[in-house]
């Protein structure tokens, strides 16, 4: 091979090299998003929590009607982890606005900030809420105690006798825990599990008495005759043809109505600084999703309340969360930075 | 049960005549073993990859997908272990300890075979014992409190050390104990606590096995074959994949036991795949009349490991199907897939859908199948990946074990984690640590720690009661014959004891 | 006169590992002395045996235990074999041979890939350097001028986007790692480019094409089977990344 023909070749692939990195690099620049062709590519829902879970199971099945109101695709990942789901929330945070990148999230996120997981506050989304399943109050099949009141009545007379399981230290039924026992005066021994799940299997095997999980966690536990309900801790009482009567407690002890009801609250969000147009795209699809039969009928399967709150009505319902979650477990001595410090309000009406 | 079996056929007989389904499930079961194979993406991963997308299918194409990954990514962890001695899954570890030195020898080929068919028996037993004893199964998990967890936790970590094939005791006690130490970083289950975290939100979660298992698997092997030029293990020309059916007969009972072990600890909620395979393993290596043979490819603790791991998946699904409790990690995300299909498993699954555990077992016969197939299809391909030449192939090892890092948490942390646990590694085993047990102690930790506060809590710091549970019970005189086989003096006094019981019909006789 | 200097140096090692895990378990002692042993926390009351530092206080001292007794074993197989566990002399002196080196910078490079680069540049980017680099180093051994070159390059990459993201704060992760491919990017043409001229000047046509392809085909391929089929987003994506994204969802339109 002769000089000037290698040059030659040097010379082609220095050029060849050069004009892929600037037109990559000039391309990137130009490549904006651009909203009013919104969703021009698959939408990712970043589920906060582990897969097969109660937030992700719902994030799936929503996930799913809402890509066929969109008419593209929505991929669902999973990024537990951090504290309170820190993790997740902050790795949507810090990708772009453009509405491609959901966060999957529930109630126990609000308590991200106070627990020293990050610095932001639930306004840095604009969220929609799926809804969320009621508490109750169930025992073991074997247990001595049918009704809420003889429950109540033991647990004044032997304070701190009566183990208490309601899944994680600052989670929604612990939350659900204090409230009654607030309402209640009486006082229970709280024994954390790592989730629902054990905390119920915990009153099974009777390593606890009474055990506070959500309405769709104990279904089959109910169902089977391996849990007793005693009593719901919502406004209303529930009545099924599969499960029964379970009257509220609320009725009998008329003090929870100060503390009760908390819910569960599931949904997803985006970066509130995402554009207008992009937020009321989504919107149209999260109503349409919403009133679709699948949601309807997985709903009905798993005794979940649907709410299909979106934007400024379900910012509200997470701001009352937030300063709840964030306050209570100021005074558990658990939250590791003050809610004051993030500017959250005591507020003591609930939602 | 005649007609269930009748059942039982008809569908299986549906399924396997239906050409779609037949591609589907040998698809997935491919897909599961690519993804086994490759480190750091786990069964788990794959699950939820594919009940995306398989949501729109009907239910029963939807299980054969999913299923027939999660078959299929429990036995693929087993390739990177023979063929580079890097794990692709925690499940597949204890393979990597016999696998490796099998195929260092040139016997890659035929340690695949074998793991193809001990995987293929492991899951079709854990399947058997599935269909019959589930609801029995369940009811002994039901028996497992905080103290029972807490036990098992134990009772593992000191399997550990008898894992430790070469150097002494003492080495693989440290390094337990070490794993034990990574377990405790983060915030503390029961009160949430931060420890060991320094104020960095990253080390609130804990750290994740996946990074720490591919960091101290992988790194060390990168650095041992690039730098120090040690070679790769060899094809052999002439290895062939196909099993000796005299090899699997030979080994019946260690199967039968590894088969047991691996359903028993699928069955338990909170442990899975992962432990499965270093108990039988340590089960076998106990049970072994010649143990110097550990460590240098001994088959028999091969099988054991892959056995094992992939009759938990039998295990696994008993409390999933008949309590609602996954039995695994893989195993919840599979609660989360068949929720979304409108099926709740749960105790009452078998009154409102009476049929769907033989449906069930029916698509996991096929599953098996269908991994069996592509199994010995693949091995014969895969071994002739190591004709590659090493300054070729590992760098690109070290960069699929950087994306398995990532992968399933999605978190750049977990490389940051990898680098300096890989360094740690190399370094111990270059001391003659044994890597191993840091993995067992770092995956049980957690468990040991949460459930002996919380039992305590439970009985106000009063210990008796795990010698009137009877589960306990039988784990602590398990756990005691552990202890005391590791001392000469019980061992000579039970040889005594055996070979005084031996001749005495001998004498009778005479 | 090998095996024992080789076997002091390995007692040296080991005495060293002892006594490090010893100042660890200390270490770790200390850090949980100062966890709650009796105050509330998480709305538990709390007693000793719910105390948060009760698992690692146990770990703790069994580390402390058994590496005393690691190094009280040590003491005394090295007594009995004469062996002076804390002498040193020339003989025994480090020697750097290249298994060594090349360990070290093995280390510095995964170094330099996972803290410095990914973080900060596109991964398709930084795992081309990375590759590259890598391969060039044990592939082509003999080209050492090269791979000075190519190793120079790299560790200032990573060390340059490594500052970088330390001293200059970034209002978001895609101007960051946008200003990090502004960096690594011309980076890589230029190794690339000098790697085509070395290799034409030395008439080692396959070697080029079989490095190029391993080191940045096959990359790049495994990237969009794991981002594009199985779904996995990359640790960093920018330019390239985003290029491809273009591509496949405006372009084909999948």
């Amino acid at each position: 091979m002769n000089n000037s023909s290698k040059k030659y070749t040097n010379a082609t692939t220095l050029v060849l090299i050069c004009g892929v990195i600037i037109s990559i690099l000039v391309g990137v620049k130009t490549i904006s998003t651009d909203a009013d062709s919104y969703p021009r590519r698959p939408l990712t829902n970043v589920v906060v929590w582990s897969a097969g879970g109660g937030t992700d199971v719902a994030n799936r099945v929503i996930s799913a009607e809402l890509a066929k109101a969109l008419g593209t695709d929505i991929n669902v990942t999973n990024k537990p982890g951090g504290v309170a789901g820190s993790l997740g929330l902050s790795y949507v945070n810090q990708r772009r606005s453009d509405g491609y990148t959901l966060v999957g999230l529930s109630e126990s996120c609000v308590t991200a900030a106070v627990m020293g997981g990050w610095a932001e506050r639930m306004d840095t989304w604009y969220p929609f809420i799926i809804g969320g399943s009621p508490d109750l109050i169930s025992v073991s099949a074997n247990s001595p105690f049918t009704s809420v009141e003889q429950l109540v009545a033991y647990a004044l007379a032997n304070p701190n006798k009566v183990k208490a399981a309601a899944a994680g230290s600052g989670s929604l039924h612990h939350l659900n825990l204090l409230a009654f026992a607030k309402g209640t005066q009486a006082e229970f021994k709280f024994v954390p599990y790592p989730g629902s799940a054990p905390s119920q299997t915990a009153v099974v095997t009777e390593e606890v008495d009474i055990v506070i999980t959500s309405m769709a966690e104990q279904q089959q536990l109910i169902k089977s005759g391996q849990l007793r309900p005693l009593a719901m801790l919502t406004n209303k009482a529930f009545s099924d043809d599969d499960i029964g009567d379970i009257p509220t407690a609320l009725d009998v002890y008329p003090a929870l109505k100060q503390h009760l009801p908390i819910t569960q609250v599931i949904g997803f969000a985006v970066n509130a600084d995402t554009p207008d147009n992009i937020k009321v795209k989504l919107t149209q699809a999260f109503d349409q999703a919403m009133q679709s039969d699948k949601v309807k009928q997985w709903a009905d399967d798993n005794y979940f309340v649907l709410s299909g709150k979106s934007g400024a009505q379900a910012s509200d319902v997470f701001s009352k969360l937030e300063s709840l979650f964030g306050w209570t477990l100021e005074e558990l001595g658990a939250a590791k930075h003050s809610p004051a410090k993030f500017g959250i309000n005591k507020i003591d009406a609930q939602g | 049960m005649i007609e269930q079996f009748q059942h039982f056929f008809t569908v299986l007989w549906g399924l396997a005549t239906d050409p779609v389904n037949l591609l589907i499930v040998f698809a997935a079961s491919f897909l599961g073993i690519i993804f086994g194979a490759l480190p750091g993406l786990t069964a788990t991963l794959g699950v939820a990859l594919l009940t995306t997308l398989t949501y729109g299918l009907d239910v029963n194409s939807a299980l054969l997908a999913l299923l027939g990954l999660y078959v299929g990514a429990i036995y693929g962890g087993s390739y990177p272990s023979i063929l580079i001695n890097i794990p692709g899954t925690a499940a597949a570890a204890a393979t990597a300890m016999e696998g490796y030195p099998l195929a260092s020898k040139g016997e890659g080929g035929k340690a695949l075979g074998l793991t193809t068919t001990a995987s293929t028996i492991g899951t079709l037993f854990g399947l058997l014992i599935l269909v019959l004893m589930a609801p029995l199964i369940a009811s002994v998990a039901l028996q497992f409190t905080s103290f029972e967890f807490f036990l098992l936790a134990l009772f593992g970590i000191l399997i550990s050390g008898t894992l430790t094939s070469e150097g002494d005791a003492l080495k693989g006690w440290i390094a337990g104990f070490f794993g034990l130490f990574l377990a405790c970083i983060g915030r503390d289950t029961l009160q949430f606590f931060p420890r060991f975290t320094f104020d960095m939100p990253q080390l609130d979660s804990g750290l994740d096995i996946v990074p720490v298992l591919i960091g101290a698997f992988g790194i060390p092997q990168i650095i041992k074959v690039l730098a120090e030029r040690k070679k790769l293990a060899q094809a052999k020309e002439f290895d062939s994949v196909v099993p000796e059916f005299s090899e699997i007969r030979k080994n019946s009972k260690n199967i039968a036991r590894s088969a047991s072990i691996g359903v028993g600890i699928g069955a338990v909620p909170g442990i899975g795949e992962d432990i499965a395979g270093w108990v039988s393993y340590g089960a076998a290596k106990g049970a072994a009349k010649d143990k110097s043979k550990f460590g240098q490819g001994d088959k028999s603790g091969l099988i054991a490991s892959e056995t094992a791991n992939n009759a938990c998946i039998g295990g696994a699904l008993i409390p999933l199907l008949t309590l609602g409790i996954p039995g695994s990690a893989p195993a919840a995300m599979l609660l989360g897939a068949l929720m979304l299909h409108g099926i709740n498993p749960g105790p009452t699954l078998p009154v409102e859908k009476p049929d769907f555990l033989l449906e069930i077992t029916a698509i996991l016969v096929l599953a098996s199948v269908a991994m069996f197939c592509n199994g010995m299809l693949l091995a014969k391909q895969v071994v002739k990946l190591l004709k590659v030449p090493a300054p070729l192939f590992m760098p690109f090892v070290a960069i699929l074990c950087v994306l398995g890092s990532y992968a399933l948490g999605l978190n750049v942390f977990n490389l940051f984690l990898m680098v300096p646990i890989g360094i740690i590694a190399y370094w111990m085993i270059e001391l003659k640590y044994p890597i191993s047990p840091m993995i067992i102690g770092l995956i049980l930790g957690p468990m040991a720690d949460e459930n002996l506060r919380r039992a305590l809590l439970t009985t106000e710091g009063d210990l008796l009661p795990m010698l009137s549970r009877p589960v306990s019970l039988i784990l602590i005189l398990i756990m005691l014959v552990v202890i005391f086989q590791q001392m000469p003096w019980f061992k000579s006094l039970l040889r005594k004891c055996c070979s005084a019981f031996k001749s005495q019909p001998n004498k009778e006789e005479a | 006169m090998q095996t024992s200097t080789t076997d002091s140096t390995n007692y040296r090692r080991e005495a060293f590992t002892s006594l490090a895990l010893m100042i660890f378990a200390l270490a770790i002692l200390a850090e949980s002395l100062t966890y709650p042993l009796t105050a509330s926390q998480g709305g538990l009351e709390n007693v000793w045996y719910v105390s948060p530092a009760l698992f690692p206080l146990v770990v703790g001292s069994c580390i402390l235990l058994l590496a005393s007794i690691q190094l009280l074993k040590l003491f005394k197989t090295a007594k009995s074999q004469q062996q002076n566990v804390f002498r040193f002399s020339a003989e025994s002196s480090y020697k750097l041979s290249q298994p060594s080196i090349d360990k070290f910078l093995l280390v510095l490079m995964l170094v330099g890939y996972v803290y410095g680069l990914i973080p900060n540049s596109d991964f398709v980017i930084a795992t081309i350097l990375f590759q590259l680099t890598l391969t060039c180093r044990f592939y082509l051994a003999d080209a050492k001028k090269l791979n000075e070159l190519l190793l120079i390059t790299f560790c200032f990459v990573a060390a340059l986007l490594f500052l970088t993201n330390l001293l200059v704060s970034f209002e978001s992760d895609s101007s960051r790692l946008y200003i990090g491919d502004l960096i690594s990017f011309p980076a890589l043409g230029f190794v690339l480019y000098k790697t085509h001229c070395y290799l034409t000047a030395n008439q080692q046509h396959k070697q080029i094409r079989i490095l190029l392809f391993a080191s940045v085909l096959l990359p790049i391929i495994v990237v969009l089977i794991f981002k594009y089929l199985l779904l996995v987003p990359m640790p960093s994506e920018s330019s390239v990344l985003l290029l491809t994204d273009y591509f496949y969802y405006q372009v084909l339109g999948l």
